[in-house]
């Protein structure tokens, strides 16, 4: 054994991540990026890919019913058995997430959209127009966004539409806290008052200079904030607020599972740990895409993986 | 250097009957927070085809200026009273929004660190495209063409190329070459130049400064230089400024002001520049600061640190009353703001 494969042998025994160091170096050296978002983006893209593809890989129809074979246990041809009404569980967990994870994207990407540009314009506007933003935020922050959506939804009645409209309205503050804080950074910075000088407005310069310049944290919020937003969509649903029978997502169908818990636990299982894996891979790329963009800034403190 | 470039000068005579594009009149600036006067009744005035230096040392006044006439002052500072006009209008009467209209198609402005001034998310191409789809209300493709021609007229190598490369991947000579590129794509009148060759090495310096003069011949571009340099001064500028303390101190052509210097302050920034080294190779500095002039509300900015004051033996007189711009020699529109140079001349008549 020469002196460096001592070295690294005492290297290695001294190390008690080993393990998962083996990983990070598979997912560092082949692919280039933190073993977090190398994970969540493979799962997720396959969950993805599995509930665009659904209307044709889906064993049964998800709404014909057999009252003969109601509340089956798992089998070769029920994967998930059946429900109270003889449907189809995993078909039904195939379409739920249709609609569960469509909701969460749309109200997401609504939420960052409309953050993004109050948080730029309160930061650029700064005076009287940002404290009554800011002010805004902190009152909608201090209700419990379940809460509010409640209301709306019992103004305006149950609905996709309310739902994202709701869901909105309650999620957009986070994104623009911490938008107007990154517009504060970015406003300090010389090829801003560059623009200015070449006559920029406003607007083109919220636009094409402040929010390109701020996108990666955005980016990286926006994955972290899914998991919360299918938990809040499932939430609504479970409480009969958001997808109405004979449709429904995975919120709807732990409703429907929770008075059979004790006999068929599966059909609360199964699409609770839909959104749990949904949730966790998306939460993993959101990580990741945090941590990547600090590698270069703090490589002994935040990456556990290769330097 | 020097040599090359000033043979692109143009000629002085015909300089001087050119219309006025910038004219700053009676300007006077101050920071609220501490009631300091950035600038003090200044009038300068920057003809079409005109190089103009305004020199001085850091926290006189020379950024300022350039940032008043943009109206792009820090939080903080405010205008006093004054004007900036632009072809007679005066932009410090003009709304917010109609400055948007003015910045970048007829007052422009260069910086010091041309890198950082680039935004590192767009491709440069993008940005010198800025003001043409601004001002000209052209599409992105539309201005694309402009943006070529633009890219090689600067001397940029490979401009199809180079458009669509960042800040990060241009060295500091093109990055100004870049920002030259966007600060006149709009075609302005005038282009305020903040120290543009600062931050870059000399030869580099050498070339920017080429590039303003031929942009200066081409279009008649009006050119407020501001610069510590003397060596830049000298190289490309046809009159200079001298501000100390806010104010100006000296003003006239530039061979007038950098052969015959008339105010002490002048003078002793000449012999403090690489211009005049001392004879054993050395350079002079002024005895102390410029800070002495802070809160001096009567009298001579320049006379704590004035040795003519003292050998004149006039030091009461720069002490209590402040003297005003006269003329200081037989070249047209040489003027400095000196009582020994007054007394000088009255004692010769």
């Amino acid at each position: 054994m020469t002196r460096l494969d001592a070295d690294l042998g005492h290297i290695r025994a001294a190390n008690p991540r080993r393990g998962i160091r083996s990983w990070t170096l598979i997912s560092t050296r082949i692919f280039r990026v933190h073993w977090m978002l190398l994970i969540g983006a493979a799962i997720f893209s396959t969950i993805a890919l599995t509930l665009l593809v659904t209307p044709w890989i889906a064993p049964f129809d998800p709404s014909s019913q057999n009252i003969l074979k109601r509340l089956a246990s798992p089998s070769a041809a029920h994967w998930f058995g059946t429900d109270q009404l003889g449907r189809d569980v995993f078909t039904r967990v195939l379409y739920g997430g249709r609609f569960s994870v469509a909701m969460a994207a749309i109200t997401l990407i609504l939420c960052a959209v409309v953050g993004t540009i109050i948080g730029a314009i309160s930061a650029r506007a700064g005076g009287a127009a940002d404290e009554l933003l800011m002010r805004l935020v902190d009152l909608l922050v201090a209700f419990p966004d379940v809460v509010i959506a409640l209301f709306l939804i019992s103004v305006f009645g149950p609905g996709y539409g309310t739902l994202i409209v709701a869901l909105t309205i309650t999620g957009w503050t986070p994104f623009a806290r911490l938008m107007r804080g990154l517009t504060l950074e970015v406003n300090t910075k010389e090829y801003i008052e560059a623009a200015e000088a070449l006559g920029c407005s406003r607007w083109f310069i919220i636009f094409r200079h402040i929010i390109p310049n701020t996108l990666g944290p955005i980016f990286a919020i926006s994955f972290l904030r899914f998991g919360h937003k299918l938990i809040t969509v499932g939430a609504l649903s479970f409480l009969g607020l958001g997808v109405q029978p004979p449709n429904s997502d995975w919120g709807a169908m732990l409703a429907d599972a929770r008075n059979f818990m004790d006999r068929m636990p599966w059909l609360m299982i199964t699409p609770g740990l839909a959104v749990f894996i949904t949730a966790l891979s998306v939460t993993l790329i959101g990580k990741g895409i945090e941590l990547e963009r600090n590698r270069g800034r703090d490589e002994n403190a935040s990456s556990p993986y290769l330097k | 250097m020097t040599s090359i470039v000033l043979n692109a000068k143009k000629e002085v005579g015909a300089v001087q009957l050119a219309e006025p594009i910038l004219d700053i009149r009676n300007l006077n600036v101050g920071f609220a927070r501490n009631r300091l006067i950035a600038i003090d009744a200044l009038d300068l005035t920057v003809r079409r085809g005109e190089i103009v230096a305004l020199v001085g040392e850091s926290g006189s006044g020379k950024s300022m200026t350039a940032l008043t006439a943009m109206r792009l002052l820090p939080v903080g500072a405010g205008i006093i009273s004054g004007e900036v006009r632009v072809h007679g209008r005066d932009l410090l009467a003009l709304p917010p929004s109609a400055m948007n209209a003015v910045r970048g198609r007829e007052i422009a402005m260069l910086y010091q660190q041309p890198k950082i001034m680039l935004d590192p998310t767009a491709t440069i191409g993008r940005q010198i495209a800025e003001p043409l789809q601004i001002h000209r209300g052209l599409s992105l493709k539309d201005a694309w063409p402009h943006v070529i021609e633009a890219l090689r007229d600067v001397g940029i190598p490979e401009p199809e190329r180079r458009a669509m490369s960042y800040a990060h991947q241009l060295s500091g000579g093109m990055a100004q070459r870049v920002m030259i590129a966007a600060a006149l794509s709009a075609s302005p009148d005038i282009l305020i130049a903040d120290e543009p060759t600062t931050a870059l090495d000399v030869t580099v310096q050498a070339q920017i400064l080429k590039l303003l003069v031929r942009k200066r011949d081409e279009a008649s571009l009006a050119v407020l230089l501001i610069t510590h340099d003397l060596m830049v001064v000298s190289a490309i500028a046809d009159r200079v400024a001298v501000m100390y303390a806010g104010r100006i101190v000296e003003e006239g052509e530039t061979r007038a002001v950098l052969r015959s210097p008339r105010h002490p302050y002048t003078q002793a920034l000449l012999r403090s520049s690489l211009l005049a080294a001392e004879e054993d190779g050395r350079l002079y500095a002024i005895p102390g600061s410029a800070s002495a002039a802070r809160g001096l509300s009567c009298g001579c900015r320049y006379h704590p640190r004035c040795q003519a004051a003292r050998s004149l033996g006039i030091e009461e007189r720069c002490r209590s009353q402040e003297p005003s711009l006269s003329t200081a020699s037989a070249s047209p529109g040489h003027q400095s703001r000196c009582w020994g140079v007054q007394v000088t001349a009255g004692g010769m008549q």
